[in-house]
């Protein structure tokens, strides 16, 4: 694995957007843009504050909207960050949806595939993909993200629709060739996550995906499944803000102004929102933590959360939402037994130092929630 | 097959045991780090791509360069 460390600060170069996502969250004001000027100030910011810890230079990652509708100004971006900050180690990086790559955006980016990398977003098999984005699954063209990036993932977003076909969507992705799936989380997407028949839904999906990632025993799993469960046998429970937003990442919308993160931004908040978000100390973990998750539940370490997600429905930083406290049991205990699956199947997969407490944890949670979902395992 | 069944348990017992002598007291939990996630990206956003240190820096996916 590459474990270069990276200062990784993102520019949103538009909000404008081709496709009209089925569980898109944003607004998207056709008229901001960013332009190269502002462009060019915020790549002067980013080269001149990049952090001690960044031993390995920058990547700068371009969102939007989509941000391939401005392939003129990334071309520009790209020339620019060459031409005046060639001796700092520098890669490029853009989310996109695929569907705009014409045959002159096809070649330049070949041409700089070292240097420049594209992430897809794909959410399965063409139904279920056209169901969310669009009917836009056959303008994207698989093999050449597959062969200009082969150790590239895609991000998946889940919907009610895609829900019941989660696994058939997983399998089909990976059997493009695409090797990592992120995404998949339970922050995007309109859902209520305490109705039970979610939980009868989820139940075959997750079977049918353990059953697959044992066979496939190499491969890496999605990020639903992927729990690093022996982090809840640590000792070392510290309080802390789980993801960057507000102090490691850096987001400059098309005016240039920077914010916390991704998701905390103009195209999500309105400016009361903002205000309330811009005036937090985000270098004060304590804001970030709920109490009684920390106190009480064992998943603490696992059962991620999106801050910005979180503000979104519910105002609030640190106080979880509970309605989805079920459904990440469930998700827990299938990891634990897609895990101990493997153990048994295949002990040397695993680091010896992390699977003796990967064990105590696959015991702990069917100890503490095997019982609660008995009725619908049967 | 079932989830999480007897026979399953008691095979990763077995697997323990066996390691408790060597691994055993070094690994029962008090070394790990609470961000050694290892890959398990905390962003739920699954867009700062960081793998590990959850900071909002970037330690590289495969793939990229
Ligand atoms: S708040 Fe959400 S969108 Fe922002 S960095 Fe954290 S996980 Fe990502
Ligand atoms: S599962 Fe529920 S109680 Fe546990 S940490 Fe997550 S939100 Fe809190």
């Amino acid at each position: 694995m590459n474990k270069k460390i990276r200062f990784s600060p993102s520019l949103c170069v538009t909000h404008r957007c081709n496709l009209n996502c089925v569980y898109c969250y944003q607004y998207h004001d056709e008229q901001r843009r960013m332009n190269f000027d502002t462009a060019k100030k915020c790549i002067d910011w980013i080269f001149h504050n990049i952090p001690d810890y960044a031993t390995d230079g920058v990547e700068i990652g371009f969102i939007g909207g989509e941000p391939l509708m401005e392939f003129n100004l990334l071309r520009q971006i790209f020339s620019y960050v060459a031409s005046k900050y060639n001796d700092i180690e520098h890669i490029f990086y853009a989310t996109t949806n695929g569907t705009l790559l014409n045959a002159e955006m096809k070649e330049w980016f070949s041409a700089h595939k070292n240097c420049f990398v594209l992430g897809l977003s794909l959410d399965g098999a063409k139904e279920t993909h056209d169901a969310n984005r669009c009917g836009s699954f056959d303008s994207i063209d698989f093999d050449f993200f597959l062969k200009n990036w082969p150790g590239q993932g895609v991000k998946m977003t889940l919907s009610e629709y895609s829900l019941p076909r989660l696994a058939e969507n997983i399998k089909f992705v990976h059997g493009l060739g695409f090797k990592h799936i992120i995404g998949v989380n339970l922050a995007e997407g309109s859902f209520d996550w305490s109705k039970e028949e979610y939980i009868k839904i989820l139940i075959p999906q997750l079977q049918e995906l353990v059953e697959f990632y044992v066979e496939n025993e190499t491969l890496t799993l999605n990020q639903m499944l992927d729990r690093k469960l022996y982090v809840c046998e640590s000792t070392k429970k510290e309080r802390k803000k789980w993801c960057g937003t507000g102090t490691g990442c850096v987001f400059f919308d098309t005016d240039g102004k920077r914010y916390p993160c991704s998701f905390m931004t103009p195209m999500t908040f309105s400016q009361d929102d903002l205000q309330t978000i811009l005036s937090t100390d985000f270098s004060n973990d304590e804001l970030f933590i709920d109490n009684k998750c920390f106190e009480e539940c064992y998943l603490y370490p696992l059962c991620p959360i999106c801050y910005g997600a979180n503000f979104y429905n519910r105002k609030t930083f640190s106080v979880r939402d509970k309605s989805r406290c079920r459904i990440q049991k469930l998700i827990a205990l299938f990891a634990a037994d897609l895990h101990a699956k493997r153990i048994v199947k295949n002990p040397a997969l695993y680091d010896k130092s992390i699977i003796y407490s990967m064990i105590n944890a696959i015991e702990k949670i069917r100890s503490l929630y095997l019982q609660e979902f008995q009725e619908y395992l049967l | 097959m079932g989830i999480l069944n007897d026979k399953l348990m008691a095979s990763l017992q077995i697997i323990r045991a066996e390691l408790k002598p060597a691994y055993g007291a070094a690994y029962d939990g008090g070394n790990i780090s609470y961000y050694s996630c290892g890959g398990s990206c905390k962003d739920e956003c699954g867009w700062s791509r960081c793998q590990g240190d959850c900071d909002g820096t970037s330690e590289g996916w495969e793939g990229l360069p």
